[in-house]
């Protein structure tokens, strides 16, 4: 016997399988051979060392424990088979639910911008409309015209004021002589005014509420002039005791006398502040307190003339 | 009562026949798992998975082998499912990593049991066992379950060939295979 045949056999040597014949073979050859003599010698250690290894022993619960994994996996089995048993029936009905759902998210976050876009476009409908308005505008003078309104979304919508022109007619006091023109000085201008060529427009904006005293008396010594700035100065300054404010003061710089205040009144104000001229002249031009309309502010173009 | 009766018992919706077999096979279930996977705690989960695949399916036991057998082929393979899944090969990695720390020595790491508790002889023995456990658990799988059932378990050629499904021929190649790389490993230990 070579050494590649005995080492094959070796092993069934060791586990005792080999017929009588072959085992007396390999005896004999093992008795010569250092090599597989060696070979044996760590079969036989290999045996006697993996053969002798202690018997692990399973943990004194092992059953309490199968029987814990028995009852979760049976739970989780009584689940599953209430969502998908029976399977041709529940499991069409799930997937239809689960996809009816995916489909109404998205149909919700696509609705969404479009939901504020509808809500925007009122809005942008009303300002565009609003320039239209105001250039076709009330006609100041007619007095049965309505202001034109813009259309509106809602009711929160402002609407523009519409210009309401006005004269008031001053009662002209003969001329009595002022202090200036006894002084022989020059009177002082108006705070504020410039002197440009034409119309000085002054920007009043911030003016001093009622109770401001009248201010000296300027431009040429002429008897209506007096009053007229008595007026302008009085009105000028009732216009915060109406919460309206003034908007601008067009100024005759050749008669040197306001010609115009530009005001801002509240609609519903406006009938009281325009009762209130009546102590200062004759109001003249149509007001109909209709025209306001919906606005809640109404411009008032007053002009200052000496009757 | 043998493993028949408990069988038909069992399938009768007797839950202490079940209990019985579970008492008379787990040692040598849990030891399979144990040298297989070279962990106490992969053992014990292993083990308790082999008895509840056991619970699950005795109904399609169909006593063409012996129960035993039958048992060793569902422990054989649950191991060797665990041994390929990347969880646990993730562990044993860590565990190799864990410990070379504790020493330079080359080859695979002895646990050292407290000395001030065992005998001299117990703790060399014990030092021994961890080695195998160590070199066993460097073999790959096939390998691994031919060593254990046949070296440490000591099943017959048949009853193995049974449990793993494969033919004489191949068993005893691997398990020879197996038997070359342990000897490269202990060989100066055990001669």
């Amino acid at each position: 016997m070579k050494c590649h045949e005995s080492k094959r056999l070796l092993a069934d040597y060791i586990d005792g399988i080999l017929v009588p014949e072959q085992r007396a073979k390999v005896e004999a050859h093992v008795a010569g051979c250092k090599a597989c003599r060696g070979e044996l010698e760590f079969l036989k250690a290999y045996a006697r060392e993996m053969g002798g290894l202690e018997k692990v022993k399973a943990p004194a619960d092992f059953l309490v424990k199968v029987h814990e994994r028995l009852e979760r996996r049976s739970e989780f089995e009584g689940i599953m088979r209430r969502l998908f048993v029976p399977v041709r029936i529940k499991v069409p009905l799930e997937l239809a639910a689960v996809i009816a759902v995916i489909f109404i998210v998205v149909l919700v976050q696509k609705k969404g911008p479009s939901a504020i876009e509808i809500a925007k476009a009122p809005a942008k409908a009303v300002q565009a409309e609003t320039p239209r308005a105001v250039a076709a505008g009330a006609p100041a003078v007619k007095p049965t015209a309505k202001p034109a309104v813009a259309k509106s979304a809602g009711p929160s919508k402002i609407e523009p004021a519409a210009v309401i022109r006005l004269a008031l007619l001053i009662p002209v006091v003969p001329d009595a002589g002022s202090a200036f023109e006894s002084a022989g000085q020059a009177p002082p201008r108006p705070a504020g005014i410039a002197a440009t060529a034409g119309i000085a427009s002054v920007q009043s904006r911030g003016l001093k509420p009622a109770g401001t005293a009248t201010r000296p008396l300027p431009g040429p010594q002429k008897g209506s002039a007096q009053e007229v700035w008595d007026a302008f100065f009085a009105i000028r300054d009732s216009v915060y005791t109406f919460r309206g404010r003034v908007v601008s003061v067009k100024y005759d710089k050749e008669a040197n006398t306001p010609e115009a205040l530009i005001l801002e009144i509240p609609s519903q104000r406006l009938s009281a502040f325009v009762g209130s001229l009546d102590k200062y002249g004759i109001v003249k031009g149509a007001f109909d307190a209709d025209r306001a309309g919906t606005a809640e502010t109404v411009t008032l173009e007053l002009t200052f003339k000496s009757s | 009562m043998d493993d028949s009766s408990l069988i038909r018992a069992f399938i009768g919706g007797e839950t202490a026949a079940f209990d019985n077999l579970v008492l008379r096979y787990k040692d040598k279930v849990f030891g399979l798992c144990y040298r297989m996977l070279g962990d106490y705690e992969e053992a014990n989960d292993s083990a308790q998975e082999v008895f509840v695949k056991v619970y699950r399916s005795i109904k399609g036991f169909r006593q063409e082998s012996s129960f035993s057998t039958w048992l060793y082929r569902i422990t054989a393979n649950t191991c060797k499912n665990k041994l390929v899944s990347s969880e646990f090969r993730k562990g044993r990695v860590m565990a190799r990593l864990d410990d070379k720390k504790d020493g330079d020595r080359p080859g695979p790491a002895a646990c050292i049991p407290d000395e001030s508790f065992s005998p001299r002889k117990e703790l060399e023995k014990k030092e021994r066992a961890a080695i195998i456990q160590k070199a066993i658990d460097l073999l790959p799988a096939d390998q691994r379950v031919m060593v254990v059932l046949r070296d440490i378990e000591g099943l017959p050629y048949g009853e193995i060939a049974e449990v793993t499904g494969h033919a004489l021929g191949t068993i005893k190649s691997k398990l020879s295979r197996a038997r070359g790389e342990l000897r490269k490993k202990l060989e100066g230990m055990l001669i």
